[in-house]
C-alpha cells in the first residue's frame, strides 16, 4: 500500500452472522482494500457482527430499536458512524429498512449486498423466491 | 442416432430474422436434437426466417395477420402446424402474443427464447431495459410458453456479462452470440430429458 494512498473509514451495520464483515475485515487488514472499519452497529444483541468486530478489535454496538420509530433508530446510526467518522457504510444483512432521511444523508455512500441477480428477487428471501420461479 | 430413437416433430414461428431457426436447424440436420423441424411460420412477410426455411427445404408460410382478430389469427397458426403434424412449437422471436386457446392447445409444448435472464427483464427490448438498470450480468432464457408474456417454466440459461462502454447494439451481438448456442442445447435437455412439471419448475432428473 503506497503512503498517500488514501484510507476510507467504513462503518458495517448488520443484523444476523455477519460472515461478510469477516471476509471485509480480512481484505481490510491484508491491504486489500483502501479502507479501515472504524466502527460495527448491530440491532441483534446476538449478531456475529458483533463478535467478529470483537475479534478485529473493532468498536461495536448493539442498538435496540425498542420503542423507536424508523427515524429515531437512524438518528442512532447517524449518531454513532458520525463519530466514527465514516464515510462509507457497508450493510452486511441489516435486515431493517433504511429511513430516506438516512439515505439521504449518506447518499451515494451506502453499499449493500443482495444474494440474488438484481432486479429479479428482489425483497425478503430470495433464495426461496428463486425457487419459486 | 439410434433408429428407435423418437424424432419430435418442430413447427417454429418468427417475426424477424430468424437467426436462432438457423441454429436450431443446423443442430437438427447433425443430429444434435432429436426432432425435425417440419414446417416454418411467419407474420412477416420479409421474415428472415423464410428464407432460411427456403435454404434449408423446410416448408414455410407467410400467414398475414391482417384483419384478423388474435384468435382468428392463431387458429391459422394451428391448423398449418396440425397439417405438419407438429408437437412441439418453437418461438423464434415471434413478436405477436399467444393467445390462451393457442397456449391450451400446445401446452408445454411451446418454447420461447427471451434475451435476458428472467424474471428480469421481461417484454419488449430486453436489451435497452438490462443497459437503462445498469447490470453487469444479463442472459438469455429459454423457457415454456404460458399465458403471461415471458413467465413460464424455465428449461435453460446462459448469463451474459455486460461490458462497459457497450452499446444496445454490442450487447445484442453477445447475447444473440449464446442464444445460437443456448437454444438447440435447450430444446435437446427438453426433449431427451423429459423434465417434470413440479409447481411452476422444470425438474430435469
Amino acid at each position: 500500500m503506497s503512503l498517500d494512498e488514501q484510507i476510507t473509514p467504513i462503518g458495517a451495520i448488520s443484523s444476523g452472522r455477519g460472515e461478510n464483515l469477516r471476509y471485509i475485515l480480512m481484505a481490510e487488514r491484508s491491504g486489500y482494500i483502501p479502507a479501515q472499519v472504524k466502527v460495527v452497529l448491530a440491532d441483534q444483541p446476538n449478531a456475529g457482527a458483533l463478535t467478529i468486530a470483537r475479534e478485529f478489535d473493532v468498536p461495536c454496538f448493539y442498538l435496540s430499536p425498542l420503542g423507536l420509530s424508523r427515524e429515531e433508530y437512524d438518528l442512532q446510526l447517524i449518531r454513532h458512524l458520525e463519530e466514527a467518522s465514516v464515510e462509507l457504510v457497508v450493510l452486511t444483512g441489516f435486515m431493517r429498512i433504511l429511513s430516506p432521511a438516512f439515505v439521504k444523508h449518506y447518499r451515494n455512500r451506502i453499499l449493500n449486498i443482495h444474494p440474488a441477480l438484481l432486479p429479479s428477487f428482489r425483497g425478503m428471501d430470495a433464495f426461496a423466491w428463486c425457487f419459486a420461479w | 442416432m439410434s433408429l428407435d430413437e423418437q424424432i419430435t416433430t418442430i413447427g417454429a414461428i418468427s417475426s424477424g430474422r430468424g437467426e436462432n431457426l438457423r441454429y436450431i436447424l443446423m443442430a437438427e440436420r447433425s443430429g444434435y436434437i432429436p426432432a425435425q423441424v417440419k414446417v416454418v411460420l411467419a407474420d412477416q412477410l420479409n421474415s428472415g426466417a423464410l428464407t432460411i426455411a427456403r435454404e434449408f427445404d423446410v416448408p414455410c408460410f407467410y400467414l398475414s395477420p391482417l384483419g384478423l382478430s388474435r384468435e382468428e389469427y392463431d387458429l391459422q397458426l394451428i391448423k398449418h402446424l396440425e397439417e405438419a403434424s407438429v408437437e412441439l412449437v418453437v418461438l423464434t422471436g415471434f413478436m405477436r402474443i399467444l393467445s390462451p386457446a393457442f397456449v391450451k392447445h400446445y401446452r408445454n409444448r411451446i418454447l420461447n427464447i427471451h434475451p435476458a435472464l428472467l424474471p428480469s427483464f421481461r417484454g419488449m427490448d430486453a436489451f435497452q431495459q438490462a443497459l437503462d438498470h445498469g447490470v453487469k450480468w444479463t442472459g438469455t432464457t429459454i423457457h415454456i410458453v404460458d399465458e403471461d408474456v415471458d413467465h413460464g417454466p424455465i428449461v435453460y440459461q446462459v448469463p451474459v456479462p455486460v461490458r462497459e462502454g457497450d452499446t444496445h447494439e454490442s450487447l445484442k451481438v453477445r447475447v444473440q452470440k449464446a442464444e445460437y448456442k443456448a437454444y438447440p442445447k435447450a430444446i435437446k435437455m427438453f426433449l431427451e430429458k423429459e423434465p417434470k412439471h413440479v409447481g411452476r419448475k422444470l425438474v430435469f432428473e
